[in-house]
């Protein structure tokens, strides 16, 4: 039954690549937009200090200069610096990268693009891989959800937040129009070219279009050795990208408002390395292909009206499709599989917020998304699903004292070309409960608190993918308990300027967890609602700016502890097990230096040991790994422009390492870049 | 400030330390364990292999042994014994049989049938082939199925091939195309069957068996039979049992038969198969269909009545035990003793377990396997060690080069392990013993009931360093955790002597190792239910027993063999059983009676079953030798714990001498006496490792 096995990779392989329809667009470019606010913040301010200090959930910020500094080339890589994250990471430029929040699993992390969510009904996963850095401006993790209750339903809809702000127009003095060029090339044979122009046609209205195309060979050498054994060198094939993005968006202002709009588009193709398993060297090569394609409209709009009453509303639309191809022409040892898969995604919100005193706001916001899926699979449900949301929160803000409750509803109903193949209707309701006390007046420091009951549906995949889909799936819930405390102060003389430091412990339960199980063989998988895991973890995070003389100095540290323990069965011998590719102890260090038009930045980032496999045993046991990266950038001015150009070296101690299993990652690697603005 | 600084290095430094990674990883060594009672008397078969599929992607395909002799089951024995063979056994195992002296994995995803020496595992040579998945022997050919056919104008409609290999070159010598992803095979006469699938072809699945002449490799025919085909079973009447796996969804999995003579279908059985072996007339078949709408897999076992045709039963586990086993995924029958070994793959992503059934369907063992255990091979011959580390890897030899006196109680390995040939001298078995159990050879020596006991040297004297185990004695104690722990814990009690007057020889005073019951036996975890079972839980320091020679041996099992008396108003008769009827009297020692004298522990062990067939032996919290599994650390022994005649601790700077004796007296049911067994003693110096005392 190699074909259901293939079946099945082809299932985890959406479940990732196409969830990656890299998507949804729009800039919340509006004041009291969250992000963005940050963002402008930022840019102004400098630190992200006070910011942070404001949110009463934990929340990690990665923005304006700090994030540019790091060099990175996708929104995965970014988000690794953040502590209590852990990114799955299949290698390469092509390879996945889905991200896990306090190790409660991939699909309860809410993926936010300009404030509008990222769907993918099929498989609920993102592929932070394909977003870009080139265009964004600020990422943002939030655990639990943003402590802001003027937002659309679905941001209080899923256990954790990473939130990507794109570039908003911005115009120094009185031009009219900006301009950015930007090329990039390295190691694994990428040209990486980009595009952005900005333009401003009055006071109410700007424009902006960017696009950028990627090509990448996707090369590189790894190796495997044994101690007194095997020692192979081999080189990674099929793992090139082309891509195209481009995005279009205009951003307006009105009294007491603003609205925006924008157009994304994506289009890829890629090679899959598949698994570096044992074989006859050079005998098979693997030749399975992925097109995606993925292109939506977003807009939103935000109007005060009056001093108690503000209105948001979004609305997107999303079509994505995938096509993969598994040919024995090109590799004898596959079997042919060539299927086409296409989703639509309509989606309104509308946020109200009524301000009923100073310290007193409520807010009512109520969401209805409609997502299609079809594919040429043989048996195939034809699944369309309806999501109504409904969300009702207050906000009490005293001078120390500050606290949010909010009520999710959510109902859900499935239906399908065939009648009975679907899921019966959903309806839930779940609570959030956030607090934050400030013991002391003149100082920054805060204790907080919160509870967040949620649950995530059972994707399209897990209730209908073709003999693996099991309509009987209940939804997986997580419940997360978090204490913790955040504490800043600024210096004005002396080498450190400003101390932040950030410590939450938390408790989290996953129930009903949905996990791919073989039925009768290996090639017969199935889903099912087996598994319950307990996370105690404590997420540390400090952020420690300098002054030496003329060099501005900032360094970020983040650690992580996890005991993430699946607890489904007592009479397991694995019960208890640490769960699979959690570290207990992760962290990482970044330290950034400016000195004129001169910046430095060395990072290092830590994953301690792990299994791959509950059964925490010798032979599914993964080594450390670490890597140091190292990157210079110097501005060069010219009289209507500047230059910065950028040499980065990556793993330089070329560790030869795995993030998942059997999927090696690159040792050290080169990257140069011009960035050209007018 | 000067705070934040110190701060920020140590969270540097904590950060770098909190876990390097060692530079190069090492080779996974075998994990072993002793699972049932040594059968020093196995017969052709001498154990059996066990291929573990492992997670597609994952290259986890890994090989276990088990060895009748030892009792002792080996998992992941591949990279020890290959270490140069890059990344492996590979990536999904899908087959595994013996032919001649070697044996032959085939390796799904990794494109390969890997072959290895029989007697040692280690690679002979790999055959690529695309897809592979089952294999089959025939007159110093292999025959390989391949889903990997030629590729067609329609590449959904490839057919698959059957592969040719001469293994005496292991070179590919033909192909033939036969149906849609065929999978496995068996020769009847001159004529190659093969079960097609067309498992890639849903709906369409392929109907057909095909039929291959051997003389000129090409198809001949093909049988038409139901869909979805995959095992192949011929039985001694030259009928095909072929098993259907329906479609998972209505169409149910059966049972067929090809009459061989006319190849037309003989029967249909309405009998789901996942899988299935014979043994005799008896097919053993079960299946593990899973029901969606139920959530849970229906599984059912049979056997099928190959000379009546008929299901005669409908469970071959007999014991109640059939509803342990989560998703059974391999089945086996040893075909000398009848012996049932089914795999249980359980959630497929965690290892497997493997349960051992005697022919009446009564569990007798059960290990923890790799992932996802499915193939097993019986061979006739015993798997070598891996190449163990022998003395001259070490600057000090750490282990045991000299027997000085060997003489064991009566026990049913005696004899034994090791073997007595007549005319065997005192000084001939005293050699034996060190040739099992000195310079790291780790073969086993019985030491028998109460009393039997070795005394061994060494070449230097084991230092008592302060704070840390001096020594490791190895024995063949099997033990599940729990409190108390249990299973098969048969202490011996050590002493250790110093050669004071420099003579070398073990002539000198003797001192005991006060182990845990020494200080206080009644805080052994056992002691209460030992107790309330009824066993004699006395501790003795001043114990003697005397074993009386029979007057006949007995050539069949009797209870009333040997006849023992002690000096506490005890006595009974040692018991002879069925699977071992040599003489359990040592047969070099030529006086009529066997006097032993000195600490006597409590029993440990204890029917569980109440009627006789389920003992387990309890551990000792520490000191004792064959007392806890050889990893762990209470196998290892202080020196400091060392007593004089009088109870009192003593202070050695080292050792030369030690003599270890059995230290329970009492009778397990049909497993036998309580017999310390021996396998080595390590000076944990000399090798270098570092064991805290408790």
């Amino acid at each position: 039954m190699k074909r259901s096995l293939h079946i099945l990779f082809i299932f985890f392989a959406l479940t990732y690549a196409c969830a990656t329809r890299a998507q949804y667009v729009e800039g919340d470019s509006l004041r009291g937009y969250s992000i963005a606010d940050t963002v402008h913040k930022i840019d102004a301010v400098v630190t992200t200090a006070q910011r942070r200090a404001a949110e009463t959930v934990p929340a990690q910020v990665l923005a304006g200069q700090e994030l540019k500094r790091l060099n990175v080339v996708s929104v995965a890589d970014a988000i690794r610096y953040f502590s209590g994250i852990q990114i799955k990471d299949y290698g390469g430029v092509g390879g996945l990268k889905t991200v896990n929040i306090r190790s409660m699993g991939t699909q309860h992390v809410g993926v936010f693009y300009d404030g509008v969510q990222l769907g993918n009904a099929q498989n609920g996963q993102i592929d932070l891989g394909r977003f870009s850095m080139d265009n964004m401006e600020a990422i943002s993790v939030y655990n639990g959800q943003k402590s802001n209750i003027f937002q659309s339903a679905k941001d209080f809809a899923s256990a954790g937040a990473v939130y990507m702000t794109t570039r908003r127009p911005r115009f120094e003095d009185s031009k009219r129009d900006n301009l950015r060029l930007s090329f990039k090339t390295g190691s694994f044979g990428t040209a990486n070219p980009a595009a952005l122009w900005e333009h401003r046609f009055n006071d109410k209205l700007d424009a902006q279009v960017s696009a950028e195309y990627l090509y990448t060979t996707g090369r590189y050498k790894f190796s495997y050795r044994k101690l007194n054994g095997y020692d192979t060198t081999e080189v990674r094939r099929n793992g090139d990208v082309s891509a195209i993005r481009a995005e279009a968006g205009l951003f307006g202002r009105i009294n007491n408002g603003g609205w925006r709009a924008k157009v994304y588009y994506y289009d890829s193709e890629r090679g899959y390395p598949g698994a570096a398993v044992r074989e006859e060297p050079g005998k098979f090569r693997h030749e399975d292909r992925q097109w995606d394609r993925n292109l939506f409209a977003q807009g939103s709009l935000r109007k005060n009206v009056g001093k108690r009453y503000s209105l948001m509303v979004n609305a997107k639309y999303a079509y994505d499709f995938l096509h993969y191809l598994s040919d024995p022409r090109e590799d004898v040892s596959t079997m042919y599989v060539d299927n086409r898969y296409h989703q639509q995604e309509a989606y309104l919100s509308a946020a109200n917020e009524f301000r009923i005193a100073d310290w007193w706001r409520a807010s009512l916001s109520a969401d209805a998304q409609f997502n299609t899926l079809t594919a040429d699979l043989t048996d195939f449900a034809y699944p369309t699903r309806l999501t109504l949301l409904g969300a009702a929160a207050t906000a009490i803000d005293l001078e120390r004292f500050k606290m949010q409750a909010s009520l999710l509803y959510t109902f859900v109903h499935d239906h399908t070309r065939y009648v009975g193949a679907a899921a019966g209707d959903r309806d839930e309701w779940t609570p959030t409960v956030i607090a934050q006390y400030k013991p002391l007046r003149n100082e920054e420091l805060s204790f907080r608190a919160f509870y967040k009951r949620i649950f995530r549906m059972p994707t399209l995949n897990d209730l209908y993918y073709t003999f693996i889909g099991n309509k009987y799936l209940d939804p997986e819930y997580t419940t997360q308990y978090n204490i913790g405390a955040i504490y800043g102060r600024n210096f004005r003389r002396g080498i450190v300027r400003r101390v932040e430091v950030q410590v939450d412990g938390y408790f989290n339960q996953v129930k009903d967890k949905i996990i791919a199980m073989p039925s009768s063989n290996q090639f017969q998988w199935t889903m099912l609602n087996l598994g319950y895991v307990e996370i105690v973890g404590v997420d540390a995070a400090a952020q420690l700016q300098w002054q030496f003389g003329p060099v501005a100095v900032n360094s970020r540290l983040s650690y992580t502890y996890q005991e993430a323990q699946d607890r489904t069965d007592p009479a397991s011998e694995w019960y208890g097990g640490q769960i699979p590719y959690i570290p207990w102890h992760s962290g990482s260090v970044v330290v950034g230096g400016v000195w004129r038009d001169w910046d430095l930045n060395y990072s290092f980032i830590y994953t301690g040991e792990r299994y791959e496999s509950r059964a925490n045993t010798p032979a599914n046991y993964a080594q450390p790994w670490y890597t140091n990266d190292l990157s210079l950038s110097r501005n060069i001015r010219f009289r209507n422009s500047t230059l910065r150009v950028t040499v980065e070296v990556n793993n330089i101690f070329n560790q030869q390492y795995e993030v998942v299993q059997c999927y090696p990652m690159p040792g050290t690697n080169f990257k140069i870049k011009l960035n050209w603005t007018l | 400030m000067k705070t934040i600084d110190k701060l920020l290095v140590i969270s540097l430094v904590a950060l770098s330390l909190a876990g390097c990674r060692e530079n190069i990883e090492p080779i996974l060594l075998p994990d072993n364990t002793v699972v049932t009672y040594p059968d020093p008397m196995v017969g052709d078969v001498k154990g059996f292999f066990l291929l573990n599929e492992g997670n597609m992607g994952s290259n986890k395909a890994t090989l276990d042994y088990f060895d009748y002799e030892s009792g002792e089951y080996s998992c992941n024995i591949f990279p020890q014994r290959n270490p140069h063979v890059v990344k492996e056994l590979g990536d999904v195992g899908n087959d595994l049989q013996v032919y001649g002296e070697r044996l032959y994995a085939v390796i799904n995803c990794s494109n390969l049938v890997e072959v290895m020496d029989l007697s040692t595992a280690e690679h002979i040579g790999a055959i690529s082939i695309a897809n592979c998945r089952y294999i089959t022997f025939d007159k110093g050919y292999a025959y390989v199925s391949s889903y990997a056919g030629p590729v067609q104008i329609d590449p959904n409609a490839r057919p698959g091939k059957v592969v040719k290999i001469d293994t005496a070159t292991l070179s590919i010598v033909g192909e033939c195309v036969v149906g849609y992803q065929p999978e496995e095979m068996a020769v009847v006469g001159n004529r190659l069957y093969v079960a097609n699938s067309g498992g890639y072809r849903v709906p369409n699945y392929d109907t057909t068996v095909s039929v291959i002449d051997l003389d000129s490799f090409t198809e001949i025919k093909r049988i038409e039979v139901a869909i979805n085909l995959h095992r192949l079973e011929l039985d001694r009447y030259g009928l095909l049992w072929v098993s259907s796996r329906g479609d998972y969804n209505g169409k149910q999995s059966a049972l067929y038969a090809i009459d061989t003579r006319t190849d037309e279908v003989a029967l249909k059985l309405e009998l789901p198969v996942g899988n299935m072996t014979r043994a005799g007339d008896s097919l053993y078949v079960y299946s593990n269909a899973f029901d969606k709408q139920a959530q849970k897999h229906n599984i059912s076992y049979a056997i099928v009545n190959t000379a009546t045709r008929e299901i005669v039963d409908r469970h071959f586990i007999k014991d109640g035990t059939e509803s342990q086993i989560v998703v059974p995924y391999g089945v086996a029958v040893n075909p000398e003793t009848r012996e049932i070994l089914v795999t249980d793959a359980g959630d497929y992503v965690t290892p497997g377990k493997l349960h051992c059934y005697d022919a009446k369907g009564v569990r007798k063992w059960s290990v923890t396997t790799g992932d996802i255990p499915a193939h097993i091979a019986f061979t006739h011959r015993r798997l070598k060690p891996a190449t163990i580390v022998g003395p001259d890897q070490y600057d000090t030899n750490p282990y045991i080069t000299s027997v000085f006196d060997y003489r064991p109680a009566v026990g049913q390995f005696v004899n034994q392990l090791p073997k007595y040939e007549s005319g065997d001298t005192q000084a001939k078995m005293n050699a034996k013993v060190l040739r099992a159990i000195g310079n790291n050879a780790r073969s086993l020596i019985s030491l028998g009931g109460y009393g039997g006991y070795v005394i061994v040297g060494f070449d230097h004297t084991i230092p008592n360093v302060s704070g840390l185990r001096d020594f490791r004695v190895l024995g063949n104690a099997f033990c599940n955790p729990g409190t108390p722990a249990g299973g098969s814990c048969e202490p011996g009690i050590i002493m250790v002597s110093r050669d004071v007057n420099g003579n070398g020889q073990p002539d000198d005073e003797w001192y005991e190792i006060a182990g845990s019951a020494h200080r206080d036996v009644t805080a052994e975890p056992f002691y209460t239910i030992a107790k309330q079972a009824g066993l004699d839980v006395a501790f003795y320091t001043d114990y003697q027993i005397t074993y009386y020679r029979p007057s006949a041996e007995p050539t069949e099992a009797t209870a009333q063999y040997v006849r023992w008396t002690d000096n506490k108003q005890a006595e009974g008769y040692c018991a002879k059983n069925s699977t071992h009827l040599q003489s359990y009297f040592p047969q070099w020692i030529d006086s009529e009676t066997l006097t032993f004298s000195g600490t006597r522990l409590p029993q440990n062990g204890i029917d569980k079953s109440g009627s006789g067939n389920n003992f387990v032996l309890y551990r000792f919290a520490y000191g004792y030798a064959d007392n806890d599994v050889n990893s762990n650390v209470e196998s290892s022994i202080d020196i400091d714990w060392a007593v004089n005649s009088e109870g009192k601790t003593v202070s050695l700077s080292g050792i030369d001498f030690i003599k270890i004796y059995s230290g329970v007296n009492q009778a397990n049911g049909w497993i036998g006496e309580c017999s310390t067994e021996i396998s080595g003693i390590e000076d944990l110096h000399a090798l270098g490792e570092r064991i805290e005392t408790r």
